[in-house]
């Protein structure tokens, strides 16, 4: 994932205690993309509540936070109240955080698809209700005009092992993350016996696992 | 349908892809996460099957609306960090046996949270559990400590002393008035030292934890205190036990 820094936004807000100043000191004396701006040496600064290092995390992950709870939630202005829930989460937690949670990122993508599903399958009657929201397809994102050449470099890594699966691995794959369905929804919707599904989506991990590179 | 009905770990490892990917629900989830508490294996896939996933979360990757920053920070502004203390509230009792074995079973009971690891399962009345419990739960070292008062209120302590954190399970404490807190405190030697400070959800059940080291520690007892907490216990201990 790329680190966009906004730089300029760490300069608007006031600092707290010396990690704070400590941390901007450093930044400042250190190339944008130096190694402590890493997403798990900020998570590590904001569990001692340094608000710059959560302003600087908040740029690094938003938009894939955003993104998945999108894909899965849909409405923006739910997406936008989920996406917001999850930061505020984040920080509020970060005391408690631990590399055995798994990375930063991950820790991060883990509490956002969660909080995503929570809001879709408490919101299911409801939902099921109102036809027009009912959405049975894979989200097949839309491209980001805005996004840096890294983040659609990862991006294609990404469609490219997603693509390396067998056409039912990746439906599976994809109705659970990116359209929040639960097993026997994925089950459902594809018509196919729940076993088969389970064997599916972790074989397709398993595959995307193995290309993406991927360490817990 | 269920598989765990058969009960090898071939079965059973079978599910981390669907529990990385949040598809699970009802019982499946519940004996999936105590499946987790003693396999070490299975913890690792996990683990990695969620590192994938949010790799995945590259390809969705979408800006928000501009002011989402403000409104994120602002908020952030004002509030306060989860630390030491945590309290979460559940949504359903439990009940965990004097014994490892028994409260291992239980873990698919002690069903916890609406905390960070918080999954609403559907189906099922509505429970809630928390993976970050059913962790600590998972620590080889974990031991519960039944804490007993002599009014017939009790509490459970599930220790883990190689993770330095322990979590509070109770709804026989009640409610505590807004300016006063439950304390536990970590009895030893030198005395009682505050280990935490929490106090019972909005349904009157205690599910707290916090990051402690109780090394030196021979007994956990809880008090009420001034939410700011105290020195030293002001009032008779309720609940007590052996560490």
């Amino acid at each position: 994932m790329s680190r966009r820094l906004r730089m300029s936004h760490m300069d608007q807000l006031r600092s707290h205690d010396g990690d704070v100043l400590d941390l901007r000191q450093r930044l400042r004396g250190v190339p944008a993309l130096a190694a402590d701006t890493s997403p798990d040496a900020l998570l590590v600064a904001i569990a001692r509540g340094d608000r710059e290092a959560f302003t600087l995390f908040y740029d690094q992950v938003i938009g894939r936070v955003y993104g998945v709870v999108r894909s899965v939630v849909r409405d923006p202005a739910q997406s936008e109240e989920v996406a917001q829930d999850v930061m505020l989460e984040l920080w509020r937690v970060a005391p408690r955080y631990e590399p055995a949670m798994g990375k930063a990122t991950t820790w991060t993508l883990t509490i956002a698809h969660r909080r995503a599903v929570d809001r879709v399958r408490s919101a299911q009657a409801s939902r099921e209700r109102d036809t027009r929201h009912v959405e049975m397809s894979p989200v097949e994102p839309a491209p980001d005009a805005a996004a840096s050449v890294e983040i659609q470099l990862d991006r294609e890594r990404v469609h490219r092992a997603l693509a390396e699966l067998t056409p039912s691995q990746r439906e599976s794959v994809e109705l659970a993350y990116f359209g929040g369905h639960s097993h026997s929804e994925v089950a459902a919707l594809l018509g196919l016996p729940l076993g088969t599904v389970k064997t599916r989506i972790r074989d397709g991990l398993i595959r995307l696992r193995d290309r993406l590179e991927v360490t817990a | 349908m269920s598989l765990f009905d058969e009960p090898d770990d071939v079965d059973v490892t079978g599910w981390a892809g669907l529990y990385a990917l949040d598809a699970l629900e009802g019982d499946d989830l519940i004996r999936f996460e105590a499946a987790l508490v003693d396999n070490d294996e299975l913890r690792i896939e996990v683990a990695e099957f969620r590192a994938t996933a949010a790799e995945l979360s590259v390809a969705s990757a979408e800006e928000p609306p501009p002011h989402l920053r403000a409104n994120v920070l602002d908020a952030v502004a004002s509030t306060r960090q989860h630390s030491p203390v945590v309290d979460m509230a559940a949504r359903r009792g439990a009940r965990l046996g004097g014994v490892r074995s028994s409260w291992m079973a239980a873990a698919a009971a002690l069903i916890v949270v609406a905390g960070v690891f918080g999954y609403i399962v559907r189906g099922d009345g509505g429970t809630t559990t928390s993976s970050e419990v059913a962790a600590l739960l998972a620590q080889p070292d974990a031991r519960l400590v039944p804490l007993t008062g002599s009014d017939g209120r009790s509490a459970q302590v599930v220790v883990s002393p190689s993770k330095q954190r322990l979590v509070v399970v109770s709804d026989q404490l009640g409610a505590v008035p807004d300016d006063k807190a439950y304390a536990l405190w970590a009895i030893g030697d030198q005395g009682p030292v505050l280990a935490g400070l929490f106090r019972p959800g909005t349904d009157g059940r205690v599910e707290s934890q916090v990051d402690v080291d109780l090394s030196g520690a021979q007994q956990l007892g809880v008090t009420v205190e001034p939410k700011g907490g105290s020195d030293q216990p002001t009032t008779p201990i309720l609940v007590s036990g052996a560490v």
